[in-house]
């Protein structure tokens, strides 16, 4: 539809609801062919942004751009959204429905049809083509709702929760066609709350709190950002003695594992090269301090950290180094 | 607006309702089960005045001396006297006996004797039998005959014209607008409740918001208000269709003197038909407006059955239009929007109806769908993005005013996000 680098642009938008700001001043790009992440607590805004992008609401002030140019309802056609509060027709039929919608999207019957069967078979409903909607179960029914999403092949598709009630089978299959999906250019934005997830899937980011934008860039760049000068350590040593380190903390309640704050001018490196050359230290696991996506979400969005709906990792990701 | 969505939307909705239990109900089980009844009412009624075998011998006391001038025809005898009369009830060889007493002539009152709770001194035969004593008195055969059977034939004609219509087209004017009155008033509410259960149903089921990103509100609401207009016309036809299907076969008829004796002109069909399609415009506008603005089919039943009672109101007050067809009352009612199509179409069934009268009811409608359609677009809007929330009168006006939308993702809410 267009070659601009970017699927969307939403520029300094602000949206109020009568006293409360649901979302304040914000900025952000998605780019083409990406997969890019929403995140934030409850109420973060994510969902108003959502609509401000799919002009189901106007923002207040600021500008956004989708598709390249500023959304018409000829953009629709371009974009498969699936909402996070989400349901389907309970008497229509499977196969009737999505063709129904796709050629809501602008495509012909015949198409649609053909389309809706291919995507039915390779979601596993083949089974089902006949079958009502509210006949299947919720697992079933969000993958129908899921290929609703897809059916008209749209350039952007923007997903609230994409995994939330589904078994990790299934989880597995979407999660393979998305990754499909963004193989064949399509840009995928989701707004999720498995963090491990994000970790996984997205290249870039956007984390909101009360409206704003807390964190933003690709996933590398954020968690680097927020990686502290530490090392994680397991074995035997005196730990605290080793020069360079300026302070010591348990990782966990067993007492194996030590996290290591280092002085400003000692690197990762250094202190493993004294830790190998200290005879009375034995190293059994040696690891760079970097906080998972969880810890920025918890340590940024902080005051509010209790509205996570999501199950928070227990334990701190850590990328693993042989001893030397 | 797309025409193209609109037209798939309104496919859509004919076609799955098209198919819906109760749309089927309503349009086939619904005739049978009227025409069963009065078919049996019928007949039983036929059978009760033909039935002489519970009565074979009704006893007459005839103090009076009325019918001594006549033979009685069977089951009737005559008896002496009510003492006589009440022991041959007691024997059982009279079934009935009536008595006739000396001051009948004076004061017309008749005493019935029976076990049965009937009341058998209503029994045509009788009266027909005292109306023939009383006639024998007099000496003119001929004026015995018309006193027995006074209006035999009459001939109705309109001023000016030439078509002699029976005495069928009494009932005619009365059957006419009570037939289409129910037909309008039945597709118009089964319709327009359609599409507000269907309305309902997105909001419920959260199809809403999908659909909103497809398509535009007011291509939604087009869409089912024709998609569903269409399936009430349906209904109409395949109702007309039983009608002359069922005349068909029970009675050798021709169609053009069943119209003719109908009195439906076209110009009457015209007119049925264009406050059939404002009517329903109407109805369906506010059907969906209801369907966008509450939060469960429970609460949107209630208010739409005060909707659909308010249009069905000309039906309640039938006595005043039979009355007095132009009266204050019935034109009134025919210029009010809701109450104007099925008031009209009766009055113009049961007299003339000044046509400027039928052109301002027109435009009234006509002007109040536009109103009414520009409104549910607003609603319309506002409601299907308003989950888990029934949209008060404040925010409904402010849906109108198109003032800012107070839209609620579902968590938190507004009064929550405030309450923090």
């Amino acid at each position: 539809m267009n070659s601009t680098p970017n699927t969307i642009e939403v520029r300094n938008v602000s949206k109020r609801y009568s006293t409360h700001l649901a979302v304040d001043d914000l900025s952000f790009e998605v780019h083409r062919g990406e997969i890019f992440s929403l995140l934030g607590p409850n109420g973060a805004g994510k969902t108003t942004t959502i609509r401000m992008i799919l002009d189901i609401i106007k923002p207040d002030t600021g500008t956004i751009r989708v598709l390249g140019a500023p959304f018409t309802e000829k953009t629709k056609d371009h974009i498969g959204y699936l909402p996070e509060e989400r349901g389907l027709y309970r008497n229509a039929r499977l196969i009737e429905l999505l063709t129904y919608l796709g050629t809501l999207k602008g495509m012909r019957a015949a198409d649609a049809e053909q389309r809706a069967n291919e995507l039915v078979d390779q979601l596993g409903l083949g089974d089902n083509k006949k079958s009502k909607l509210g006949e299947l179960s919720k697992g079933m029914s969000q993958k129908v709702q899921f290929i609703a999403t897809i059916i008209h092949r749209p350039e952007l598709i923007i997903i609230d929760e994409p995994f939330s009630g589904l078994d990790p089978v299934n989880t597995e299959l979407i999660k393979k066609i998305i990754y499909d999906l963004k193989a064949h250019g399509t840009t995928i934005v989701m707004s999720i709350h498995e963090m491990h997830q994000v970790e996984e899937m997205a290249d870039r980011l956007l984390m909101m709190d009360r409206g704003q934008r807390m964190l933003y860039g690709s996933v590398d760049e954020v968690r680097q950002q927020y990686a502290e000068n530490a090392v994680i350590v397991a074995g035997q040593g005196d730990w605290a003695r080793l020069p360079g380190v300026a302070s010591i903390s348990k990782t966990d309640e067993s007492g194996r594992s030590y996290k290591l704050m280092l002085d400003t001018g000692t690197t990762p490196d250094q202190i493993m090269q004294r830790m190998a050359a200290d005879p009375n230290t034995h190293v059994t696991s040696f690891a760079l301090a970097v906080p998972s996506l969880n810890d920025i979400f918890i340590r940024v969005a902080g005051h509010s950290a209790g509205d996570v709906a999501a199950p928070v990792l227990a334990a701190e990701k850590v990328k693993k180094y042989e001893p030397a | 607006m797309s025409l193209h969505k609109i037209w798939l939307i309104a496919r859509r909705e004919y076609l799955f309702n098209v198919r819906r239990r109760s749309y089927l109900f309503t349009v086939f089980v619904i005739p049978i089960i009227s025409f069963g009844f009065s078919a049996l009412s019928t007949g039983f009624a036929n059978n009760q005045l033909d039935d002489q075998g519970n009565y074979q011998h009704v006893g007459v006391v005839d103090q009076a001396n009325v019918l001594s001038a006549i033979m009685l025809p069977v089951p009737f005898e005559k008896v002496a006297s009510a003492d006589q009369a009440a022991a041959a009830l007691k024997a059982g060889t009279l079934d009935l006996y009536y008595v006739l007493p000396a001051n009948y002539l004076s004061t017309g009152n008749i005493d019935s004797y029976s076990h049965a709770s009937v009341a058998a001194g209503l029994d045509p035969a009788f009266q027909k039998l005292v109306r023939q004593g009383l006639a024998a008195k007099l000496k003119d055969p001929l004026t015995v005959t018309r006193i027995e059977d006074p209006l035999p034939k009459v001939q109705i004609y309109k001023p000016g014209g030439t078509h002699a219509y029976d005495q069928s087209v009494l009932f005619n004017s009365i059957f006419v607008p009570v037939i289409f009155g129910m037909l309008l008033f039945l597709s118009t509410t089964t319709t327009s409740q359609f599409l507000m259960s269907g309305v309902v149903e997105e909001k419920e089921n959260r199809m809403m918001e999908l659909l909103s990103t497809s398509s535009r509100p007011s291509e939604m609401l087009w869409g089912k208000i024709l998609g569903l207009g269409a399936l009430g016309l349906t209904q109409i036809l395949i109702w007309l269709l039983l009608i002359l299907g069922i005349a068909t076969v029970t009675s050798s008829f021709n169609l053009a003197d069943m119209l003719a004796n109908l009195q439906i002109t076209p110009s009457l069909l015209v007119l049925i038909f264009a406050y059939f399609l404002l009517g329903y415009l109407l109805l369906s506008a506010i059907m969906a407006g209801i369907g966008a603005s509450v939060n469960a089919e429970a609460e949107s039943r209630q208010i739409a059955g005060i909707i659909s009672f308010i249009s069905i109101v000309p039906f309640v007050l039938f006595i005043s239009f039979l009355a007095d067809p132009n009266g204050s009352l019935p034109v009134l009612a025919s210029l009010i929007p809701l109450t104007s199509p099925l008031s009209m179409i009766m009055r113009v069934s049961l007299t003339t109806v000044p046509s400027e009268q039928i052109v301002l009811s027109l435009i009234i409608l006509a002007m109040t769908d536009v109103l009414a359609i520009w409104i549910a677009a607003r609603v319309f809007r506002l409601g299907m993005l308003s989950y888990g929330k029934r949209l008060g009168i404040r925010d409904v006006v402010r849906a109108i005013r198109g003032g800012q939308h107070v839209l609620t993702t579902t968590t938190p809410t507004i009064r929550e996000a405030n309450a923090t």
